[in-house]
C-alpha cells in the first residue's frame, strides 16, 4: 500500500494538470473550430446554389435519429426560393464513405441538380480524387432524370438525349459512388419534397 | 556534451527517418504532397519539443514503474492541443492530415526521446533534443514528400512545374511508392555515410542487437538493465 501511494498520486496529479490544460486549450479553440466547419458547409452551399442572401439561409432538420440530415433552404431578399442543398453519402466509395453537397432548385414544374461538391471523401490520391475536379463533376451540374441517366458509362451507356456518366479511367468505383450519392440525394428530395418545405414553414413560424 | 551536439545529431547522424527508421507509420502514409511532410513534421515537431521539455524537468518527481503512462499522458495531451488548434485555425490542413495527428501520440520517435533522453537529460539538453530531432523528423518528409509529389502529381507545393503534358508517375503518390521512395532514400544516405567515412562497411548487426531482435528473455534483460542505470529510478 505504502508503495503504491506514490504512484497513484503522481498519476492523479498529471492526468488532472494535463485535464486541466486541455479544458484551457478546448475552451479557446471550440469557437474558431465551430466556425470552420460552418464557413466549410457555407462555401459548400455557395458552390451548390445559384447566388442567395446568406441571412436567410435557413437549416431545418429533418429525419429521425440515423436517417437525421440538415437541410439548407437558400433564399433571396423578398423570400423567393432559390434551392436547396444538403449532404449526400454513398457507403460505396473506394476507401470509405464518400459525402456529397447536392444543391438542388426548381425548374419549371420539376426540379433538378445545380451543382455538386464533394465534401469527403478517401479516394486513391491521383486516382480517384480526380471526382473533385471540375471535369468530372461538371457533368452533373443541370441535371435530372429527364436529361441524365444515373449511373457510369461501364454500367448503363445511356440513350441518346439521355446520357450517362463519364466514369474516370482507373476510378470506375469512385465514379460509381459519387453518381449513388446524387442519385440517393435526388430520390430522397423528390419524395420528401413536401414536407421539406413543409418543416421549413414551421421552423419559420416558430421563430 | 554540447547543447549543438544534441541539436544536430537528431538533423543527420541520428535522423530519425533516415538513420533510426523510426516512425514509418506517417512517413510513409502522410508524405503524398510536400505540404502534408511539412505540417506533420511540425505538428510532431512541436509535441516532441514539449514532451521532451515537460519529460526532463519532471523526471526526478516520475516514480519509475509509473514513467511509461506519464510519459504517455504528456504526450497525448500535447498531441490533443495540436489537434484542437489545428481544427479550429487550419482546416484544410487537418482535413489533409486527417487520422495522423492523433496518430502522433504512438509515434515511437516521440515516447522514445521522453525515454531514452529526456528523463536522463537537464531541460536544455532535452529541448534541444527535441528540436533537432524534430526538425531532421521534418526535413525528412518534407524532402520524401516534395520527391513523391514532383514524379506523382508534376506539382510542388501544388504549383504545376512542367506543364500540361507531363505524365505524371502514379505510383510515387500511391503507397507502394512510398515505400520505394523511402527505400532509395535510405540506400542514398548510407551511400553518402559510406563516402564519409572512405570505404564500404560491412552490415553492421552486433550479437547484443541480434540476441535482442530473436530473443524476448534477452529484450527483458536489456530493459532490466536500462532501468537500473535509470536516474529515475524511485
Amino acid at each position: 500500500m505504502k508503495e503504491l501511494l506514490p504512484l497513484v498520486v503522481t498519476l492523479t496529479v498529471i492526468a488532472a494538470v494535463a485535464g486541466l490544460a486541455l479544458a484551457l486549450v478546448y475552451t479557446v479553440t471550440e469557437g474558431p473550430i465551430a466556425a470552420a466547419e460552418r464557413e466549410q458547409t457555407l462555401k459548400a452551399i455557395r458552390n451548390v446554389l445559384p447566388e442567395f442572401d446568406e441571412n436567410l439561409l435557413q437549416s431545418v432538420m429533418f429525419g429521425e435519429d440515423e436517417q437525421q440530415r440538415e437541410i439548407f433552404i437558400a433564399r433571396v431578399n423578398g423570400g423567393d426560393l432559390v434551392g436547396v442543398a444538403f449532404s449526400s453519402t454513398s457507403r460505396n466509395g473506394y476507401g470509405g464513405n464518400l459525402e456529397v453537397m447536392v444543391g438542388i432548385v426548381p425548374e419549371g414544374e420539376s426540379h433538378k441538380v445545380n451543382r455538386i461538391e464533394i465534401l469527403r471523401h478517401v479516394e486513391t490520391p491521383g486516382l480517384g480524387t480526380k471526382i473533385a475536379e471540375e471535369k468530372f463533376k461538371g457533368q452533373f451540374n443541370s441535371v435530372n432524370y429527364d436529361n441524365l441517366t444515373f449511373a457510369v458509362d461501364k454500367d448503363d451507356p445511356g440513350s441518346p438525349g439521355k446520357p450517362s456518366i463519364d466514369s474516370i479511367t482507373g476510378a470506375t468505383i469512385s465514379s460509381r459512388a459519387v453518381t449513388e450519392a446524387v442519385q440517393k440525394g435526388m430520390d430522397f428530395f423528390l419524395e420528401n419534397l413536401d414536407k421539406i418545405f413543409e418543416a421549413a414553414q414551421q421552423a419559420e413560424g416558430s421563430q | 556534451m554540447s547543447i549543438s551536439k544534441e541539436f544536430l545529431k537528431g538533423i543527420w547522424s541520428e535522423n530519425p527517418i533516415l538513420r533510426l527508421v523510426l516512425g514509418l507509420c506517417p512517413a510513409l502514409a502522410v508524405t503524398t504532397s510536400m505540404i502534408n511532410g511539412i505540417a506533420m513534421g511540425l505538428a510532431a515537431t512541436f509535441v516532441l519539443v514539449m514532451s521532451n521539455v515537460v519529460v526532463s524537468l519532471l523526471g526526478g518527481l516520475i516514480p519509475k514503474k509509473v514513467r511509461i503512462p506519464c510519459f504517455i499522458i504528456i504526450i497525448a495531451s500535447f498531441v490533443t492541443i495540436v489537434d484542437l488548434v489545428m481544427h479550429g485555425f487550419f482546416f484544410e490542413l487537418w482535413q489533409a492530415l486527417g487520422l495522423f495527428i492523433p496518430l502522433i501520440v504512438v509515434n515511437c520517435i516521440i515516447l522514445g526521446r521522453a525515454e531514452a533522453f529526456a528523463s536522463k537529460n537537464a531541460v536544455h539538453y532535452a529541448f534541444a533534443d527535441g528540436l533537432g530531432m524534430g526538425i531532421g523528423f521534418t526535413l525528412a518528409l518534407t524532402a520524401l514528400g516534395g520527391v513523391r509529389e514532383i514524379i506523382g502529381n508534376g506539382t510542388i507545393l501544388g504549383i504545376p512545374l512542367f506543364g500540361p503534358d507531363f505524365p505524371p508517375l502514379l505510383l510515387a503518390i500511391l503507397p507502394p511508392g512510398a515505400f520505394i521512395f523511402l527505400g532509395l532514400f535510405l540506400a542514398g544516405m548510407n551511400k553518402i555515410e559510406e563516402w564519409r567515412s572512405g570505404g564500404a562497411r560491412e552490415p553492421v548487426e552486433s550479437d547484443a542487437t541480434r540476441a535482442v531482435l530473436t530473443d524476448p528473455k534477452a529484450l527483458r534483460q536489456l530493459i532490466a538493465a536500462e532501468d537500473e542505470k535509470s536516474p529515475t529510478a524511485a
